[in-house]
């Protein structure tokens, strides 16, 4: 069943951050770059604190694999995780995976969440499997072994589909809320995700620009 | 064609000391017309000593006895009906050959002049006036030989006996000369020698910059704000890009309107970056006259999407001129001159956006290939390499600081060298290596990532300066022909520094050119492989010990010196790469050496000769050394001459590798090469002889009285160029 909510709405699940757009100009000096720790393993899985299922009217390829499935549905997530793992780096980052009877996806995120732990991600049902009813009753989210999504081809799949198993990353259910969210192609994906993101993690949000196209500042 | 006789030249010698400027000429005497009695006279005399024809001065019907009386009478006597054309303006040196003659000076810092007499008809005792005149083309000075100095007033010199040493003139009263040069960062001047003291230009006069270029390029400090009010669009919507990455902001100059069409500027940011942490590039390039944008970019997933967005951001502002910013920038935007800057992952990025189109896999709109006249890449990575992150015949900069905690330049992972991608370029190339600069320093708001011995950081304000000043200067020289601007990007900090770069901060350069821009090519290691054949087909005979030429590799992924990893610390070709160099170390007093086949031996209309250099990082003799090296370069001619310069003549070693630690054992991280450049004047300077014309030989001397006592050089791309 599709049902349509309001962003609002939406945006009251899973987090308590207050809502704020800003760019971030927070000194660096306060932070500092973590080492990159080994993945996958049981110490750096992220925890999902909100899932919600998204239709769309328009598909779109994906970026986040190599041989760019066409994407028409998905789950709209929240993860928490270690900071060491979630940091933005130019060299590989660990890809983020999920898994459950039959398929295996490469999620897509839209912020990297190293200040606030919170990342929002983008689970694409590119399968049959995938969009089965029950996707989720059995299934897992976990970081893989450092990539480029947009390298991650089928065996690379099955690869790190082994590879979570011997680091003994187990199934679980995971609940969604009851109705899907019907949007009507990615860029309404992206502003809701956006809009995620401002909340759980304001200092990645991305302004809105100026409705005038009017210049802003000046020397 | 024949050599000048070893005779002559000896005599020639002699005679310089003896008779510099002790009487009159009788310009019969110039034999061959050039304008000066020299050594190249007495040798047509002496070549067809006791024949008729050319040489016979005196008009006997015999070359003799009486012909070299007056070439001897008249030695180095101008003959002149023109003025001479010689390079005057120079920074002065501590040892030999004593000065650097050099076109850019920035605004602040001395300006000399120097005078050869041993080449320049100059009478010791003698008074002239110096002018600095604003520089005139060659029409301009053919049609008003009036002198009028921009400093006010002319300058009196007196020549005096002796060498080049003795004839350095400071320039006085430099701070009188205008610097305000529009959009340029230089202004041109032309220097003259009125040795007549006529306050015109006239037969016998020496002149530096007679012809279309000026003799030097008095400039303002790239690094510091242009002259223009920059105004800011925050952020606006571009239209036709990825879902998610439609945001950029807009920097441009705020009297806009008035300038015409200007270059386009795009700054792709790197992975967890954002589009709104360059304002202080932006704003920097902007005030030199530049329309800037800095774009979201879709890094997560790779380098591909990416360079889509550079691509797709580029097409929008071009097709959204006239809507962006209130139609502001609308028919200002030259799309047929483009710079594209990234950072990071945006650095491969950009490179990789220029590979598409140059395969034809993304045809742009609204520009093209050839728009696209400068790449600059800030610590890109190459996740994709030689075959998708190639640059091929862009105009292409590598900026990259040796402290990154990011890209590394680690040896267990290509993705982090940086310098693979400079490596690929068939076009001009720079790279401006900064010691004490992290990854995000080259940005207001990334995580400190520093990695490096404890006071070296430079921090944000000093990697951005550097930014600054050599982007602009690179943009400058590709957009907009200021290409004098080149010396930026190959001379020691110790004679050309953009002031806003400070004085401690150790910058490594290397500027490499194309064969198609008149180089010849003496040794790039991509030929010929054995050591003992270079590129060009010549013999190299060498006593240095432990040489290997291989692919500028590091195989054993771990910077600790070892003998089986002889490229340790190399990091300029993946496995799939094909730049090879040669390595090699000393203890002693030993050389290499190149001969020169005949085919390539007349360098007499090329300007320099380099090579590039550094040293090997961790081998027991760099340790041993802890400093900068030195070393020599030696010419030989066809008749046996040979002249030596010392690279320290320069003020610059070949310096240390930055101290850095990690990676295995030992303190130093990758081996740095630098471009070494010596002129060629700089081997005639005195009256050396040498002939240019037929260089047989190029030797390369380190140890003994020649330069450092000990240490390991990697070495690659060594030629002649011209300027």
């Amino acid at each position: 069943m599709k049902c349509t909510v309001t962003l609002v709405c939406l945006l009251a699940l899973g987090g308590n951050s207050p809502a704020s757009a800003q760019e971030q100009t927070a000194p660096k000096a306060e932070t500092t770059l973590p080492a990159l720790p080994s993945t996958p393993s049981q110490a750096t899985r992220p925890t999902v604190i909100h899932v919600q299922e998204v239709t769309l009217a328009d598909s779109y390829e994906t970026d986040f694999r190599k041989e760019r499935p066409t994407v028409s549905s998905g789950w709209l997530i929240v993860l928490r995780a270690r900071a060491d793992v979630l940091a933005p780096r130019a060299l590989a980052q660990p890809l983020l995976l999920a898994q459950g009877e039959g398929w295996t996806e490469s999620v897509e995120w839209f912020n990297h969440g190293f200040d606030s732990g919170l990342r929002v991600a983008f689970v694409p049902r590119t399968s049959a499997a995938a969009r089965a009813k029950d996707a989720l009753a059995k299934c897992r989210i976990w970081f893989g072994a450092p990539g480029l999504p947009e390298q991650l081809d089928a065996q690379r799949l099955a690869q790190e589909s082994a590879l979570a198993d011997a680091a003994g990353i187990p199934m679980q259910r995971i609940s969604t809320t009851a109705a899907a969210l019907g949007l009507r192609d990615r860029a309404a994906l992206v502003g809701v995700a956006h809009a995620l993101v401002a909340r759980h993690a304001p200092t990645e949000a991305v302004p809105e620009p100026a409705a005038t196209g009017a210049p802003a500042a000046s020397k | 064609m024949p050599h000048r006789s070893m005779l002559a030249r000896r005599l020639g010698g002699l005679l310089a000391c003896a008779l510099t400027g002790s009487a009159l000429a009788d310009c019969g005497a110039d034999v061959n017309g050039d304008g000066i009695v020299d050594s190249l006279d007495l040798g047509a005399v002496l070549a067809n000593w006791g024949q008729p024809g050319t040489g016979d001065i005196d008009g006997d019907g015999i070359v003799g006895g009486g012909d070299m009386t007056i070439v001897f009478s008249s030695w180095v006597e101008s003959c002149a009906s023109e003025p001479t054309s010689i390079r005057l303006a120079c920074v002065q040196l501590g040892q030999a050959p004593f000065a650097s003659f050099v076109r850019v000076f920035v605004v602040g810092t001395p300006l000399s002049i120097a005078v050869d007499p041993a080449l320049t008809p100059v009478t010791a005792g003698a008074n002239a006036d110096v002018f600095v005149v604003a520089a005139r083309s060659q029409a301009q000075w053919g049609g008003n030989p009036i002198l009028i100095d921009a400093r006010g007033a002319s300058q009196e010199i007196t020549f005096a006996a002796g060498s080049i040493e003795a004839n350095r003139f400071a320039l006085t009263n430099t701070n009188g000369l205008a610097f305000d040069a529009g959009l340029a960062v230089g202004r041109g001047y032309d220097i003259v020698v009125d040795i007549d003291r006529n306050g015109e230009l006239s037969a016998g006069d020496l002149i530096d910059g007679r012809g279309d270029e000026s003799g030097i390029w008095w400039c303002r400090d790239p690094g510091a704000a242009g002259p223009l009010a920059v105004t800011t669009l925050s952020s606006y919507t571009a239209t036709g890009v990825t879902a998610g990455f439609t945001t950029s902001r807009l920097w441009y100059p705020t009297t806009i309107a008035t300038l015409g069409a200007r270059p386009l500027v795009v700054i792709s940011h790197g992975n967890g970056h954002q589009y709104s942490w360059y304002d202080y590039l932006g704003t920097h390039l902007a005030s030199w006259g530049y329309i800037v944008i800095s774009h979201q970019n879709n890094t997560v997933p790779g380098i591909e999407t990416s360079s889509t967005t550079t691509l797709e951001h580029t097409k929008a502002i071009i097709a959204q001129q006239a809507t962006v910013a209130s139609g502001a920038i609308n028919g200002r935007i030259d799309a047929a001159r483009i710079g594209w800057i990234g950072h990071s992952r945006g650095g491969e990025g950009v490179v990789r956006g220029y590979d598409r189109i140059f395969d034809g896999t993304y045809v742009p709109v609204g520009y093209n290939l050839a728009s696209v006249d400068f790449i600059c890449s800030i610590a890109p990575t190459d996740f994709l390499g030689v075959s998708s992150a190639n640059p091929h015949a862009a105009n292409y900069m590598l900026l990259w600081g040796a402290a990154d905690g990011d890209v590394s330049g680690i040896p267990t992972n290509s993705v982090a060298w940086s310098f693979d991608l400079s490596e690929r370029s068939t076009g001009v190339r720079n790279t401006v290596y900064v010691h004490g600069a992290d990854h995000n320093d080259f940005n207001c708001c990334g995580t400190n990532d520093f990695v490096g011995p404890t006071g070296t950081a430079i921090l944000n304000a000093g990697a951005q300066a550097v930014a600054k000043a050599f982007i602009l200067a690179g943009l400058k020289v590709h957009l907009d022909a200021e290409s004098v601007l080149e010396e930026f990007a190959w001379r020691p900090s110790t004679t050309l520094r953009p002031p806003v770069v400070a004085a401690t901060t150790t910058l490594v350069k290397e500027l490499i050119k194309p064969t198609s821009a008149g180089s010849v090519l003496i040794d790039s290691y991509q030929t010929q492989t054995a050591t003992t054949t270079s590129s060009c087909g010549g013999a190299v005979t060498a006593t240095v010990a432990s040489i290997s030429e291989a692919l500028g590799r590091d195989t054993d992924g771990s910077y600790t010196w070892s003998t089986g990893n002889p490229h340790n610390g190399s990091i300029r070709a993946t496995a799939s790469d094909t730049q090879r160099m040669i390595a090699f170390d000393w203890n002693a007093a030993q050389s290499m050496e190149w001969a020169i086949p005949t085919a390539l031996q007349d360098v007499s209309s090329h300007d320099f000769v380099e090579m590039r250099v550094g040293q090997g990082t961790r081998h027991p003799n760099t340790v041993t050394l802890n400093g900068g090296a030195s070393f020599s370069l030696v010419l030989r001619d066809a008749d046996g001459v040979e002249v030596r310069v010392s690279s320290s003549a320069y003020g610059d070693a070949v310096n240390r590798p930055y101290q850095r630690t990690g990676s295995g054992t030992g303190t130093g991280w990758q081996n740095e090469l630098r471009t070494v450049r010596l002129r060629l004047r700089d081997f005639v300077t005195g009256g050396t002889g040498i002939d240019l014309s037929h260089l047989v030989a190029l030797r390369l001397e380190v140890g003994g009285t020649a330069g450092s006592t000990t240490g390991r050089f990697v070495i690659d791309d060594v030629q002649f160029t011209k300027e």
